[in-house]
């Protein structure tokens, strides 16, 4: 540098301006459009952070934040290598001198503009004389940084302490060298990792592990229409980083965030291949209607979570009270789910594949008696219902001794259907860099599931394409273009999960084959290996397409528009294909029963489009470096429209194609549509003063189409406060101990607008199908009908939430405790009243808003992590419980089925008798030869010894009726939900469990999972051999009654206790060691092995899962175990 | 700053467009319209809207389950199911399923009546009278639909107009009965009044006609003890002249043809039907034929001994006075009998579609001949509780798959105003020969039976009413009719008891102890029945309801 250019630091003025240019400056500078600002802003803090930052781009921001303008030379700015840059409210003297120090830059600061150049030697000479001589006696030091996964850390500080200069950076391969003398110490630091102190002895090359800070305040978490400090937060969110998803066997990322969030509540329903979307609640079951979250994908609402690829997940935020979720207004009343994919970082292009390859099999599986057993019960079970035998005694006899083996055959069905184990694969490579102002991610996942029935027809694949590009056009423009692609299919049996509940209500006395090679048939009995096998398929194809493109404006500092677009559209096929299966008599090869006679083929297609436009406008401003205001403001308008139809055609000569062109007869057709739109306006402000007094609203103004015009538009808002207790004077002394206190409150409204049909106001007539319809003229006829009762004034259902949280770190902030306490009140919720059926809607009551549910609850989430020489470990435990009980039903008449809704009880709470015990011979008087009940039972009932007695709410009541003596027996909604997540690593060996579990929940299983003979499809279980018999009388069954429901109708007998403890996840990996790995310039190469369900315990009743849910009959998909082994490979 | 200003401006503008543009198509934005389902307001416009309204609304009357309320009576035990059996033996609870759905159901389709009759009128007609012929079509299904309410539960609520939530009328009590009857009486003249005469052909095939409504006011009239009115009813289908018996030049297989396809109204040759649910092949189909022969397993409806005894011997004498009638064998039961029983009920030597019966298979070279019944259940063939079988209503291509039936469930037969006829007469006191002959006599003219003669009643000290209750049983055997006839009849006790079958020394394997019996030898299928005076006369006003609306009240005994 030239000594005339210093002259100009003094004298900055639009005149020179040319001058600059000429002598080779480079000079940034971006407009400070609000002229008046300028003097306020001065002096202020900065706010950056990147990793891998160019020099250039550090100066932008820092002229963008401040307003200074900045000279540098250009030779200057090559020079410097990408920096690592941490800085939160950063002085600006403090932010340079940080990262200019050890690159040996400094700089002046001038009324508007900061001047930076190369460091002056400014030793005085005596100083260099001494230095000369230590030099002599100093030796040369080298080494090489890199982080905890082996990743080299370029431009880290080493410094000799105590010494004010000669400190250098690393370079671009994390190396260094350095003189100093034996015994000195060495201070190694660089942002975002902990200071570390070296002592040098007599080794001369060392690596140096630096590990990362633990900020934990410092994260930034996804928010509704933007990103916010967790330090800042008042409301109470909940966040993942896609690294808890990794190397695990999940096909869902909903399944794979069971039991990690606490207040997100996660219950596997169907768990069939490529359908396992569980059920997900935030903060317990707001609504009988539509429960669901609101799950918003990079910033488009209405996606589907669970066709993701886990892979491309950067973080999950589950927003949970009112002042994170109210901003999204009509639709937030459930919570929100965030997902952010991943993009693109500035710098080397790097290359991963991951992959796993593993086998699946079912956790719990029921077992069936044999047939001799089966028999002698049904006999028992007709006799004690006053009918005759089903089986004689010659028939049981040739059950016993085989001798015809296709009419009486002892088949393990459950054997014969399921598989011992399926197959599960997984792929995924991504691709992703970036230079200074455009980054990208590309990557391409799949996932392939075989399944546990024979016939090899449950299967899914999933192939998840994504592109992520970012880029910055003239300075002030960032383009943001998110691209998703998923192509899936799953194939199941034409005939759904009856194979599933075939294996469970089948005799086994059919045998899988008739002695001629026929499938075995008996009459009513379905054999679920043809069906299974033949019966013919249902393959599910969609492709769907995610899109959006949004756009930043800087208009100027701090102020910015943003526009969004997003699309997502869907294109799904079903083919049901029914085959006709063929069975033939072992007696005389006659063709004796047809299934699916004719066969058929229906095409469905569904169709839909969803499009939106988000418009925002934020404005970020700071007073006095304490005042710190962020507005955002919003429009956003949205459509969701869809179209399906169908055809289908009969008799098709060949069975193999599935094409309606092949059918020949009965050729029918229909097709539905939907659509409904959402226009809402929409802000936020946030105020904290010092980053200790926080203060935020939101509001949104919400107009469905679902609504009549007169109740279309309503407000929604929140309000919420923080205090950053330990920011205060007086906890300065408690730090290190204690170093994290804040308290933070929310209360606000939300609404759920999806009360079932897009139209509930209108009347409406749907067409009825000439299958149903009477064939007038010997025609097929079309006819026309209502449906429903509409009802004008159907609007939303609203929430109104409130939150109290407390966040708190311990002992250096390895140890981290967030507690919340919330209570949410669902109001104006759709009811469908259950009136007097003389109003003659069958069961669609009409609708109204009337009901009223509370959520009550509280959550807890513990963090401990920590490094003990090589071992790094880490812990984090969440528990939570939310209380759900019903506050108003506006006195309709109940609905008293087995699970009821009532008011104070939570909502479907089972509700049935109490059973005493099981009545023995001395509880009943034999008057004619007939058994009469000491005891008060329901008139109707065909009571004898061996049956359940209930006990009446009255004493001294004479009858047990249904109306008076049944009571709120437990409640399936689980209470003390809980996760425990322990990660231990030492020198490249990793080691994960996650164990994840319910403390509280009533479950029970309906029908022939439960009850042998309750219908000619309920089969005895081996715990059905302790039924009471006048020989067994301490039974734990009572007897066995043909078709008769008095023993099990629900009562607290059949409540089942279906808590659990599930090793939800258990991973072992090696990564290989870098210097190893660097000869085959691989960046990383880790190996493992992981498991799902490994382990669960639980007393729930043998066979079946406890997450099967309440009042399942047996046709169920299992949930399964996984067990993988895998690798990550990164190329860079 | 002149750029600053610039961009102010702009800023400004574009908000305020944006704005205003927003703003201003809010309301079209959202105001969206259902695509794929007809708003009410644009419907009831035209007569071929209404047509298809009335399509709908007859697809809501009983189909097949007609035919399963058989067994709330005696006449036949399906041993598999027990909803309408359960009933019928008088041991069910209040809360049971079916109680509730039948007072669901029904008044959901009478609803579905209403409303079309509130918005018939002022639809423009293609055909003049057109609109008012549907709507009398319509009165006529509701009718029906509340002459089994009324039969079923007694005094019911009687709503004629469509309600709506918060309507009082929803709370109301129970119309007495009488006055429903009243009602029911009126409305079915006044429909009788429009409909046409003919029997309604080609693209009309299978509406309601009047005779249809006269035909159902006769039944009404008879049920409730009106029998000036019923017979008046009864005679004025007769008098239309447009209903004869379906013959088919034998008298060996008239009868049972009728139930099969050839009997189906649209096969053309029916002119006995006046009113079915008609079934189309591929359409609209059900699974009754299987369901009784069903050929691996056991049958669902099978005729019960109280069922085969009650038929006469072809003498004309019930099985206790004639000298015709022995019981040594099982073959010997179907010898000498009414021909409706051989028509009716399974015969050894018949054909049928249950394959395997109670012969071992090597001694069994043809499964499409039935000659021993099967009560063992090994999947071979159809099983019997009671050791009978029917062979009504089975159409023998259609019992080897499921639900590819479709033939016609018959509502109203011309046999059935006949026998209303002279059941009606009768219970006046005014019977005459003539009245059995151009009634009871020209059914059993069609099958060749003994003619009922008033003389040979007497002489043999034969009661008419139980002559003419018998004969009502076995004409309309199976046609879900049994249980209403017991109870109107005041029979309730028959349904208390056991229900049996064969004698048990005709079939060795039936020696067994686990085989319960009678003092007399006969197989007992199900015992411990029940049936209380007055209580079961009535079902119970449904649990659900009577919680829904205390103002209902509930039945004797209940």
């Amino acid at each position: 540098m030239k000594k005339n250019n210093l002259g100009m630091d003094k004298g900055f003025h639009s005149q020179h301006f040319k001058y600059f240019v000429m002598m080779k400056f480079l000079i940034l500078f971006i407009f400070c459009s609000v002229v008046q600002l300028q003097a306020t802003v001065r002096a202020q803090t900065v706010t950056i952070k990147q990793k891998n930052m160019p020099f250039v781009k550090f100066l932008t921001e820092l002229k963008n934040q401040t307003g200074y303008h900045i000279l540098c030379k250009s030779d200057v700015i090559k020079e410097v290598k990408n920096l690592n840059v941490d800085l939160s409210n950063q002085p600006i003297t403090a932010a340079l001198d940080q990262l200019l120090a050890t690159r040996n830059l400094q700089y002046t600061i001038d009324q508007k503009s900061i001047v930076i150049q190369r460091r002056k030697a400014t030793l005085p000479p005596d100083r260099r004389a001494s230095m000369q001589a230590d030099v002599d006696q100093q030796q040369h030091f080298s080494g090489r940084i890199t982080d905890v996964a082996g990743e080299v850390l370029s431009g880290v500080s080493v410094v000799v302490k105590g010494k004010s200069a000669g400190g250098i950076a690393t370079d671009d391969e994390g190396r260094f060298s350095i003189l100093a003398h034996s015994g000195d110490v060495v201070v190694i630091f660089f942002i975002g990792y902990k200071k570390q102190e070296i002592v040098l002895g007599n080794q001369q090359v060392l690596e140096i592990q630096l590990q990362q800070e633990e900020k934990l305040m410092d994260e930034v978490v996804v928010v509704g229409y933007g990103v916010q400090k967790k330090i800042n937060m008042t409301g109470a969110v909940a966040t993942l980083s896609g690294k808890e998803l990794e190397s695990r066997p999940i096909t869902n990322v909903g399944r794979g965030l069971q039991g990690q969030l606490p207040g997100l509540t996660i219950r596997s329903q169907n768990t069939s291949p490529g359908n396992a979307a569980p059920e997900m609640r935030i903060r317990g079951v707001g609504t009988w209607g539509d429960a669901n979250p609101l799950v918003v994908i990079d910033g488009i609402p209405g996606g589907n979570l669970h066709i993701l690829n886990p892979d491309d997940i950067e973080n999950v935020s589950v927003l949970k009270d009112a002042a994170s979720s109210s901003i999204y207004g009509v639709r937030g009343a459930n919570g929100v789910i965030l997902i952010t994919t991943k993009k693109g970082k500035t710098g080397t292009t790097s290359l991963s594949f991951n992959s796993y390859y593993g086998l699946q099999t079912p956790t719990a599986l029921p077992h069936f008696l044999g047939s001799v057993d089966y028999m002698l019960l049904q006999n028992e079970a007709n006799r004690n219902a006053n009918q005759g035998p089903t089986y004689s005694e010659q028939d049981i006899e040739t059950a016993r001794n085989g001798s015809d083996l296709n009419y009486f055959a002892n088949t393990d069905w459950i054997d014969e259907v399921y598989k011992k184990n399926a197959a599960q694969q997984n792929y995924n490579l991504s691709l992703q860099g970036g230079t200074d102002k455009s980054n990208y991610y590309a990557s391409y996942g799949y996932l392939g599931e075989g399944g546990l029935v024979v016939g090899d027809n449950f299967k899914a694949g999933r192939h998840n394409a994504r592109m992520r590009f970012n880029t910055e056009l003239i300075d002030r423009i960032k383009i943001d273009a998110n691209l998703g692609y998923i192509d899936r299919g799953y194939y199941g049996s034409a005939s759904g999960t009856s194979a599933l509940s075939g294996a469970t209500s089948i005799r086994p006395l059919v045998p899988v084959k008739f002695s001629n090679g026929s499938w075995g048939y008996h009459g009513g009995q379905s054999n679920p290996v043809a069906v299974a096998t033949d019966g013919g398929t249902n393959r599910f194809t969609s492709q769907e397409i995610t899109a959006n493109i949004a756009a930043t404006l800087s208009l100027m500092k701090g102020f910015d528009l943003r526009g969004q677009y997003g699309l997502i559209k869907y294109n799904s096929k079903r083919n049901t294909l029914l085959k006709t299966i063929n069975y033939f008599s072992p007696d005389d090869n006659k063709l004796i029963y047809q299934t699916n006679n004719p066969n058929s083929i229906k095409m469905d297609h569904y169709s839909g489009t969803y499009q939106t436009f988000v418009g925002t406008a934020n404005y970020i401003t700071s007073i006095q470096d304490k005042h710190n205001i962020t507005g955002l403001l919003g429009f956003s308008v949205e459509e969701t429209v869809g179209n399906d139809f169908w055809a289908s055609r009969q008799n098709l000569p060949v069975q193999e194609l599935e094409s309606l062109a092949v059918g020949t007869d009965n050729q029918l057709n229909s097709s539905s549509s939907n659509q409904n739109a959402l226009m809402s306006f929409f802000g936020r402000i946030n105020y904290d003063y010092n980053s200790k007094y926080l203060l935020e609203g939101n509001f949104r103004r919400d107009g469905s189409s679902r609504f009549h015009k007169d109740v279309r538009w309503n407000w929604f808002g929140s309000f919420s406060a923080g205090w950053v207790l330990s920011e205060e004077q007086f906890f300065e002394n408690m730090k290190g101990f204690w170093d994290l206190a804040k308290i933070r409150f929310s209360y606000g409204t939300q609404g759920n607008d999806k009360v079932g049909r897009d139209f509930p106001y209108m009347a409406t007539l749907a067409s009825v199908q000439m299958t149903s319809n009477n064939p007038i003229g010997d025609e097929g006829q079309v006819g026309f009908r209502q449906t429903f009762i509409p009802n004008q004034f159907i609007t939303w259902e609203s929430a109104e939430k409130t939150n109290i949280g407390v966040d708190l770190a311990f002992l250096k902030n390895r140890l981290s405790l967030t507690g919340e306490y919330f209570i949410n009140n669902t109001n104006a919720i759709i009811l469908n009243p259950p009136l007097p059926d003389v109003i003659g809607v069958g069961t669609a009551y009409p609708a109204q808003n009337s009901g009223s549910v509370q959520n009550k609850g509280w959550e807890l989430v513990m963090g401990w992590r920590d490094q003990i020489g090589d071992v790094k470990y880490a812990a984090n435990f969440n528990l939570s419980d939310v209380k759900n009980k019903i506050t108003k039903l506006e006195n309709f008449a109940n609905n008293l089925g087995d699970q009821v809704r009532l008011e104070g009880y939570p909502l479907d709470a089972f509700y049935g008798f109490v059973a005493d015990r099981i009545a023995q011979e001395s509880d009943f008087n034999i008057v004619d030869g007939k058994y009469v009940p000491k005891f008060p039972f329901q008139k109707g009932d065909l009571v004898a010894p061996g049956d359940l007695i209930y006990k009446p709410a009255d004493a001294d009541a004479t009858e047990i009726t249904v109306l008076k003596d049944r009571v709120i027996l437990g409640s399936e909604i689980p209470r003390y939900t809980y996760g425990f997540r322990g990660d231990l690593d030492y020198k490249g060996f990793d080691f994960s469990f996650f164990l994840q579990g319910v403390g509280k929940a009533d479950g029970y299983l309906g029908g022939a999972a439960r009850h042998p003979f309750i219908n000619n499809s309920a089969m005895p279980q081996d715990v059905h051999l302790d039924r009471w018999t006048p020989e067994n009388t301490d039974a734990s069954y009572p007897r066995l009654v043909y078709m008769r429901t008095h023993n099990t109708r629900l009562s607290s007998k059949w409540i089942e206790d279906a808590a659990y403890l599930r090793l939800k996840n258990i991973q072992i990996g090696y990564t290989f060691p870098k210097a190893m790995m660097e000869r085959i310039r691989v960046s990383k190469l880790r190996i493992y092995f992981s498991a799902d369900n490994l382990l669960t315990k639980t007393n729930f009743y043998k066979g079946y899962d406890p997450e099967i849910p309440a009042g399942n009959t047996g046709g169920y998909y299992p949930q399964v175990k996984t067990y993988v082994v895998g690798l990550n490979f990164n190329l860079k | 700053m002149l750029l600053q200003n610039y961009k102010t401006r702009t800023l400004k503008m574009m908000l305020l467009v944006v704005g205003l543009a927003a703003l201003s198509s809010c309301t079209k934005f959202l105001d969206r319209y259902p695509q794929d389902e007809i708003v009410d307001e644009t419907y009831w416009k035209t007569q071929e809207q209404l047509e298809m309204a009335v399509t709908a609304i007859y697809s809501r009357v009983k189909a097949k389950n007609i035919v399963d309320m058989e067994n709330l009576a005696e006449n036949t035990m399906w041993p598999t199911t027990t909803e309408y059996k359960d009933i019928g033996s008088g041991v069910f609870p209040v809360t049971q399923p079916t109680v509730d759905a039948e007072w669901r159901n029904m008044y959901r389709d009478i609803r579905e009546c209403n409303v079309f009759l509130e918005k018939y009128k002022n639809a423009e007609e293609t055909t003049p009278g057109a609109n008012e012929q549907l709507a009398a079509e319509v009165r006529v299904i509701r009718a029906l639909g509340y002459s089994f309410l009324t039969s079923f539960y007694g005094d019911i609520p009687l709503s004629l107009v469509s309600l709506n939530p918060g309507d009082p009328e929803l709370y109301d009590g129970r119309t007495a009965q009488a006055e429903v009857v009243d009602f029911l009486l009126e409305e079915l003249d006044e429909a009788a009044a429009v409909l046409p005469k003919a029997i309604p052909t080609a693209k009309n095939l299978g509406r309601i006609s009047k005779g249809t409504a006269l035909a159902l006011k006769a039944r009404i009239a008879l049920a409730y003890g009106r029998y000036e009115i019923a017979e008046k009813a009864a005679k004025d289908v007769m008098d239309l002249g447009v209903y004869r018996l379906y013959t088919t030049g034998s008298p060996k297989t008239a009868y049972q043809e009728l139930f099969t396809r050839n009997g189906k109204v649209a096969m053309g040759k029916n002119q006995e039907t006046l009113f079915a649910r008609l079934h189309k092949m591929d359409i609209i189909m059900h699974n009754l034929s299987r369901e009784i022969q069903v050929p691996d397993q056991f049958a669902r409806f099978v005729p019960t001994k109280s069922l085969v005894d009650s038929y006469l011997a072809s003498d004309g004498l019930p099985i206790d006075k004639s000298p015709l009638y022995k019981d040594d064998t099982y073959e010997d039961v179907f010898k000498n009998r009414d021909p409706r029983m051989t028509q009716t009920i399974l015969v050894p030597g018949d054909k049928w579609g249950g394959r395997y019966d109670g012969r071992p298979i090597a001694s069994n070279p043809d499964p499409t001949i039935f000659q021993v019944p099967k009560f063992s259940q090994d999947g071979r063939g159809s099983v019997t509780t009671t050791g009978y079988y029917y062979k009504k209503y089975v159409e023998l291509s259609a019992v080897p798959n499921y639900n590819r039936d479709d033939n016609d469930i018959h509502h109203i037969r011309y046999a059935e105003v006949l026998l209303t006829y002279a059941e009606a007469r009768m219970e006046q006191d005014k019977l005459t020969q003539a009245d059995l002959d151009i009634s009871i006599n020209l059914l059993r003219d069609r099958v060749g039976m003994k003619r009922m003669e008033l003389s040979f009643l007497a002489q043999h000290g034969m009661d008419i009413r139980t002559e003419i209750r018998r004969e009502r049983r076995v004409e309309l055997v199976l046609e879900g009719q049994r249980y209403f006839d017991v109870r109107r009849w005041k029979e309730g006790n028959r349904l208390a008891a056991d229900i049996e079958g064969v004698k048990a020394s005709w079939f060795p394997q039936l020696a067994s102890a686990a085989y319960r019996k009678n003092k007399d030898g006969f197989l007992v299928v199900q015992w411990n029945r029940a049936f209380e005076n007055p209580k079961n006369y009535l079902w119970p006003v449904p649990q659900t309801q009577w919680e829904r609306n205390p103002n209902l009240g509930q039945n004797p005994g209940w």
